[in-house]
Parts: C-alpha cells; structure tokens; sequence
C-alpha cells in the first residue's frame, strides 16, 4: 500500500523536451509542486551550492530554471544555502563572506541565477527561528535558518549524492541540515548531548600524542577546533575540554587519523536520526503543504558536495524525482540506487558493492561500518514526516516549445536573415561562392583509420557526420 | 552484513598464524616474515581505522593474500610460496601504512 507519491522520470535525454532541466519541470509539474506557489509568495528555493573545488554539485541551471518557473507563476524566487560547521579546518562555507564567495565561484549568484542566492542564517549562522518539534525521535527544537523559515514556500532543490555521515545526502539532509542554522547545525550534530556527543561518546586519547618534537604539525591539534577545546600543556602533553564541545566536526580529520580520538559510530547514527526531526522542524516552521522537494540523482558521488573533491559517481545517473513527502523521495532514490548497476572504477566497485541489489552508500559513502543509509528515512517515517512507502509514478516529456530558448521564440530565417544580409557570415563572393580555401578532396579514411589495430588501411568506408559543426 | 576491517584484520592474523605455524621447516626466512606480519597486525588491531569504511578495501586485499598462501602451504606447493609470501609482505605493508603506521618497514 502507497502512502506518498513519487513523481520520476529516468536520465536519459535525446531532444529538448528531455534534457534534464526540462524533465526537471515536467516533475516539478506532475508532483503538484507548481499548486504550492502562489503569486507574491517569496520562495525559497534550497540547494547546496558545493564546497570548494568540488565538482559533483547541481549545476546552477537547475535553480535558474526553477526559479524562472516560479516567477511564472507569480513568486519571488531566491536561491539559498547556508553556513557550514566548521568541519574541516579549512572549509570554505563556514561564515556568509566565505560562502557567498565560494558560491560565485561555483556558479550561483544574481547573474546567474536570475534572482538572489542568499545565505539563508546569516553572517555567522546565527540567524533563525526555532520550532519545538513535539514528535521529534531525539531532536525536539529545530533552529531553522531565517531566510527559509521567513519564506511563504520552500523547494528543496537536491544533488542526490552519499555522504559520510548521513549516507546518503538527499532532501531529508538538505533541510535537515542544510536549512538548519550554524547553531541547529551543533543541535542535529549531538554537540554536547550527554549520550550521542563526541564529548560524551568519543574516547580521547592523549597518550598517543608524542609531544611537540615528535609532531611537526602539532599546531593544527589545537587550530582545528574553532572552540579552542584542545591545548597542549606545559607537560607536553595533549589536554581537552569535551564537556564543551559543540560538535563542529572540525577536530574528526584531525584526531581519528592520529589515534587521538576515537570518533563515535553511535554518533552518526544519532545524526543521521536526527536529520529526518530537523527536517519536520523546517516543513513546521514553512508550513507543511507549503514544502516540496526535487531530487535530482545526477553525478551520484560516494561524498556530500561538502567534501572539496568529488569522486567517480558509484551509480549511473539515476533520474529526476519529485514529491511532497521527503522520505518517500528519498527512498525512491535509494531503490533506484540499489536497483542499478555500479559504476566500474567506482568506490562502490571497490568495496565490492556495484552489483543489482547492493546496499551501495552502506558501503561506498559511510564512515562507519554498521551504518544505514535508511536512517534517517526510517525516522521520517516513524515521526509521520512522511512515509517509506511510496507509489513511483514514471512521467512523459512536456512538449519541446515549453522548453526552447525562451528570449525570441522564432525561428532562425526570421531571427537572422536581414542581420545577416547586412553583416554576410559567409564570404559568398570568395573562391567561386565557395566561400573559403580548402582542398576539393583529402584521404579522409587515412585519418580515419586505427592503426594501432593494423598499419595498413584495408577497407574505405565512408561516414557523414551532422550533429552541428560546434 | 558484509565483514567489517576489523572481522578482516582478524581472520587475516588468523590466516597468517596457520601459515606460520611450522613454516620454518621449510623456509625459515618465510615463517619469519610472516611471524612478522602477525606481531604488526596485532599493533594495529582496534585502532580506529579499522572501525571505518576505508580500511576494508585494503584489509581485503592482505586477507585474500594470506588465504591463496594458506592454500599453498596446504597444498605444499612450495614453487609458488616465495612469490606467495612477497605478494602478502607487500599488501600487509600497505595495510600497516594505511592504519597509521608509516615508517614501519616489513621483511
């Protein structure tokens, strides 16, 4: 029995209508996303704008299409994402100057975007609105990000990736952290919970460190952590405030490879629960039929677009899904992951999980050994965000006029032809019409021949080729 | 469940303990290094890496070598075992590494 509805469409993509920023649309459209925008509503349109030199994340042509979607039906569109935890020592989203610097840089601002791209919690990350979340399974406050929670309507618009943490990175995490505040952030994190926290769960081990002489490095030790929870006494010897610690995650790549930490699984577990209540805490604090949620399961990197990397993608492109339920799209895009083939090359062939069936993130994405990419959907499901139970509805294209270059919709004779009358692109009037300098006839098949695979050419064939000349 | 880096590193000691075990009457510089393998596991074993995810590719590896030297010994086919060792010297050596223990150097 289907509770939610998933509204899909494959990636596959041969004329206008199925490019995938049309497909975009077109379940954008089926899904009745369209019905949550009303003329004046200011929409928040939520995505992940990539760490630095990541590569992985959405391309910004799917927000401007989405955006210039909403403003035809009558919205104001802004495209946000918001400060980072400081996660890594040199992260380039943790502060609103950072962030927007590092999102110019990977496509999205105005220009592109034909709308703002705001940091949605403000400069440090301290701007949001809190709601109580009652049917929380562990969080009960959210701290969503101002921006999004001022918003009349939200989109959730998501790379569908793995992640280290959370597994897999899909809309659940897109607003379950993403639209989260710095501060929500240390709240869905664990920071100083007395069960799941690194404070409380993490084992410290100071005697591994071998004093300063013996750690060229021994500085980033107490630079990591941005809380200034970590010293290095007169002793020598490696100190640490955990009561304090807030669960930034900046101390994990530091610590846990050195063998001064260990990093506790249960935490991520925990996380990863905790995303799918932060998640409710957004729809609350939007209203919960003012919230829909695009996936688009393209590039489907083993890490979030938080890493400054991105790996070979360990499932083919998976398609573009649409829905109102966060958990049903997301586990939608589990199945189709686990359904398909891994990619050769890929971590998921690497740890031998690129076969049907294979709980591909589990084993290309986790940290952890144990951990389930089914998490955080369980959880939605559990505290009635939404359900795992889903029907996927397979869309057609929309017609390709929808979808053509919108500025001058003619075609090229009444585009071009008196422009180039006036400016000839071609030099008719050169080499008898023939227009250029060029030999009448050249041994095509001599270039055309592998001759790795034999030095003489045996056979004359003969192709045309006619998909454009740029 | 698939087996963790750790389950590996496990059955890897054990493996490697079964080959030693007597090795030397054929090839004392074998049991050696194999006794050698075994003492740098055991270092390693519990550490952190091996409750994450990455360890497992590499820990395969060094798992799998030890078991194809297993089954040589097994089979006393003793042509095979010096190219069997070396192949096992070389993945434990980039396992140790990869658990944090660079620098170390295995014979």
């Amino acid at each position: 029995m289907s509770d939610s509805t998933v509204y899909y469409m494959d990636a596959h993509s041969e004329s206008t209508e199925t490019a995938l920023a049309a497909k975009m649309i077109t379940v954008f459209d089926a899904a009745g996303l369209d019905e949550i925008v009303k003329p004046n509503d200011i929409v928040a349109i939520k995505v992940h704008c990539g760490e630095w030199n990541n590569s992985a994340y959405l391309r910004p042509l799917y927000a401007r299409q989405l955006a210039d979607r909403i403003k035809e039906l009558g919205g104001r569109p802004f495209v946000c994402d918001t400060t980072t935890s400081s996660y890594s020592p040199w992260g380039s989203r943790t502060s609103e100057i950072d962030i927007l610097l590092t999102a110019e840089r990977n496509g999205y601002s105005s220009a592109t975007l034909g709308c703002p791209f705001i940091c949605a919690d403000g400069f440090i990350g301290t701007s949001d609105f809190v709601v109580d979340i009652p049917e929380g399974y562990i969080l009960k406050e959210a701290y969503v990000a101002q921006a999004i929670a001022a918003a009349d309507a939200l989109i959730a618009l998501t790379h569908f990736k793995g992640h280290s943490m959370g597994v897999i990175g899909g809309a659940l995490k897109n607003l379950g952290i993403g639209a989260q505040s710095k501060r929500g952030k240390f709240n869905v994190h664990m920071g100083g919970h007395p069960t799941y926290g690194l404070g409380a769960a993490g084992v410290f081990h100071p005697e591994n460190f071998k004093g300063k002489a013996n750690t060229p490095d021994w500085e980033i030790l107490e630079d990591c952590c941005p809380f200034n929870l970590y010293h290095i006494n007169e002793k020598d010897e490696l100190e640490w405030d955990g009561d304090k610690c807030a669960n930034c995650l900046g101390c994990f790549g530091v610590m846990g490879p050195r063998g001064l930490m260990d990093i506790p699984p249960v935490q991520f577990d925990a996380v990863d629960a905790a995303i799918a209540d932060a998640c409710l805490g957004v729809e609350k604090a939007v209203g919960r039929d003012k919230v829909g949620y695009i996936n688009m399961a393209l590039d489907v990197s083993p890490r979030c677009d938080c890493a400054n990397h991105a790996d070979v993608p360990i499932v083919p492109h998976l398609g573009v899904f649409a829905s109102k339920d966060p958990v049903a799209i997301d586990m939608a895009c589990v199945d189709k992951a686990r359904e398909a083939e891994g990619i050769k090359g890929s971590a998921a062939e690497m740890m031998e999980a690129h076969h049907a069936g294979d709980k591909k993130f589990e084993a290309a994405a986790a940290t952890f050994h144990g951990q389930s990419e089914v998490t955080s959907i369980n959880t939605g499901h559990e505290i009635g965000l939404g359900s795992r139970e889903y029907e996927l509805i397979e869309c057609e294209p929309d017609s390709p006029e929808r979808f053509r270059f919108p500025y001058d919709t003619r075609p090229s004779r009444q585009r071009f032809g008196e422009r180039f009358e006036k400016f000839q692109p071609f030099p008719y009037d050169k080499y008898d019409g023939k227009g250029f300098n060029r030999l009448d006839v050249v041994d095509l098949d001599k270039v055309k021949h592998h001759y790795e695979d034999s030095p003489e050419i045996t056979e004359v064939g003969e192709s045309v080729h006619a998909d454009g000349d740029d | 469940m698939p087996q963790s880096g750790q389950e590996m590193l496990d059955e890897t000691i054990s493996t490697c303990k079964s080959i030693a075990d007597g090795l030397g009457t054929q090839n004392q510089d074998w049991e050696n290094s194999v006794i050698e393998i075994v003492e740098k596991f055991e270092e390693v074993s519990g550490t952190f890496f091996f409750k994450t995810m990455p360890s497992v590719p590499v820990t395969r590896t060094a798992m799998r070598d030890a078991a194809s030297a297993l089954e040589l010994k097994n089979a006393s086919d003793w042509d095979g075992m010096t190219t069997a060792v070396e192949i096992l010297i070389a993945s434990s050596q980039n396992l140790i590494e990869k658990a944090g223990m660079k620098g170390t150097t295995l014979t």
